[in-house]
């Protein structure tokens, strides 16, 4: 059953970035709006160290943050994460991308 | 019985949040001034039972206080107990980055945990599917949350644990901290209790088995320690964390103890999940063992801090049993008219408050406490009214928790 999930949550993810190749831009902007906000507000990051290429562990995220984060995200902006792999090593930058993926403006 | 060196373990802080007041200042000043009640409220989550108040520290903000990432890992439950323990250890002299950790040991009673994040997260998996649950469940509702916060605040890298027997942990945690104290396994113990359950879960079922008042039209009088007019507890929230030293620990960095705990015991009623023995002859164990620990005489006590819960049966029972082994003599207050009855907590709160009677020289009164049960013994003496002052040497904490869990502790000034 959760193979039949994931499949259909990638094709209609697929289907939202076939839809709006041109918001791309847009799409990001509103993905580090949130991100940085949940990490600041919900995490206690300093605003300064938020940076692209900040590696998500450095500013104090351990595995349990990243799926609090997850959830929090997906809650936010109404998408579906659940294949996106998130570890400590992961950067801001990349993070913001794979949301920015999923956002449909 | 084996032949036991008394053991006096000095109390060098104390840390308090409570409906009364944040602080031990707030909240001694409101207990000792017996006015009318003002931590106690009605709460939307609780609309429409019949008991829908509860004691709360309103107006403070856990979070605030603690930074985001230090409180998203804390139930609040969690978060009062870290603010009591940064009180108590300040108070105490005591430098977190300073001390050897090692030797440092937390023992925290809470009888709930985490229930309001609990039950919140039930609603979520009930209402939107597992997909959308917090994956911190665990760590944020398991009864130690309030042990472990405090270790990873201050840095204390001895024993730690929680205690819950209910009604009585914090009594039985301090109880626990002794005995770590007396076998050297650490030289300081912050020690207590902390409870925060504000669940419209545990208070409908609370109302279905009678136990809480239901006096709505007026909350600030439901609870009412030993009067007549009585009819069940009132839940609070609240963290009383005292640090426990080894005495010849405190005199090396020159330390003054506030009060002393001479003596610790416990016992188990062994019968009903929620009603007190019926002959009281639990607490009474509980009590007498207590005094045979700290080798000193029921006649010698000046002051109880009572369970006095403001049920018809824990009043009735208790004041007897206190009659029996202490007579006539102890100064008899119960305060949990001012702070609510705080479950977990009740007795880190109350031993507090203990401390601060000796220290004080003044036994608080009992607050709503207007007619006596006439069936309680006539030899109970109740402090009502106003404050008494009064010469206190020697004072005892008594607990009665569900489940029969029964635990007394005797202090001493010095």
């Amino acid at each position: 059953m959760g193979g039949l999930v994931r499949f259909h949550v990638a094709a209609r993810s697929l289907n939202r970035r076939m839809q709006h190749p041109l918001r791309t831009r847009e799409s990001l902007l509103i993905a580090t709006d949130v991100v940085n906000q949940l990490l600041v507000q919900r995490f206690g990051v300093a605003a300064s160290r938020v940076e692209d290429g900040a590696p998500l562990g450095s500013l104090g995220l351990d595995s349990l943050a990243l799926e609090e984060l997850r959830l929090l995200i997906e809650d936010r902006l109404d998408i579906d994460l659940d294949a996106v792999e998130l570890t400590p090593r992961d950067t801001v930058g990349r993070l913001v991308t794979v949301v920015g993926r999923e956002v449909v403006t | 019985m084996p032949g036991r060196q008394p053991f006096a373990a000095a109390v060098t802080g104390l840390g308090l949040v409570t409906a009364a007041g944040t602080g031990v200042k707030a909240t001694w000043h409101a207990v000792a001034g017996g006015g009318r009640p003002e931590g106690v409220r009605r709460h939307p989550e609780l609309a429409e039972l019949p008991c829908d108040f509860m004691y709360t520290a309103a107006g403070l903000d856990p979070a605030a206080e603690l930074g985001a990432a230090a409180a998203r890992l804390m139930d609040r439950f969690s978060q009062l107990a870290v603010l009591a323990a940064r009180e108590a250890v300040a108070d105490a002299g005591l430098d977190p980055a300073a001390w050897d950790g090692s030797r440092v040991a937390v023992v925290i009673g809470s009888a709930h945990g985490g229930l309001p994040f609990y039950d919140e997260q039930h609603a979520v998996l009930a209402e939107r599917g597992p997909r959308r649950v917090s994956p911190k469940l665990a760590p944020l509702t398991v009864v130690n949350g309030a042990a472990s916060s405090v270790c990873g605040d201050l840095g204390a890298l001895g024993p730690s644990l929680a205690v819950s027997t209910a009604c009585s942990s914090g009594t039985v945690a301090l109880g626990t901290a002794h005995q770590l104290l007396r076998s050297g396994a650490c030289d300081l113990v912050v020690a207590g209790g902390a409870e925060s359950v504000l669940s419209r879960l545990l208070i409908a079922s609370a109302c279905r088995l009678k136990a809480v008042s239901t006096r709505r039209e007026d909350p600030a009088t439901a609870c009412r320690p030993f009067d007549a007019g009585r009819d069940g507890f009132v839940v609070g929230e609240g963290a009383g964390l005292l640090v426990l030293e080894r005495p010849e620990h405190a005199r090396a960095r020159g330390a003054t103890p506030r009060a002393v705990i001479r003596g610790y015991g416990a016992s188990s009623d062994a019968a009903s999940m929620v009603a007190p023995d019926p002959e009281g002859a639990g607490i009474e164990r509980a009590l007498r063992a207590a005094l045979a620990d700290a080798q000193v005489a029921g006649a010698e006590v000046d002051h109880v801090n009572a369970h006095g819960t403001s049920t018809v049966l824990n009043d009735l029972i208790e004041g007897r049993a206190l009659v029996r082994v202490l007579g006539e003599g102890p100064l008899v207050t119960s305060t949990k008219a001012v702070t609510g009855h705080t479950l977990g907590a009740a007795g880190g709160i109350e031993t507090a408050l203990t401390v601060l009677a000796l220290e004080e020289q003044t036994v608080p009164p009992t607050v709503n406490l207007t007619t006596p049960d006439p069936q309680l013994p006539a030899g109970l003496d109740l402090v009502r009214g106003a404050a008494r002052r009064a010469r206190l040497r020697c004072a005892v904490k008594t607990s009665l928790g569900f489940g029969g869990h029964n635990a007394a502790l005797v202090l001493t000034r010095d």
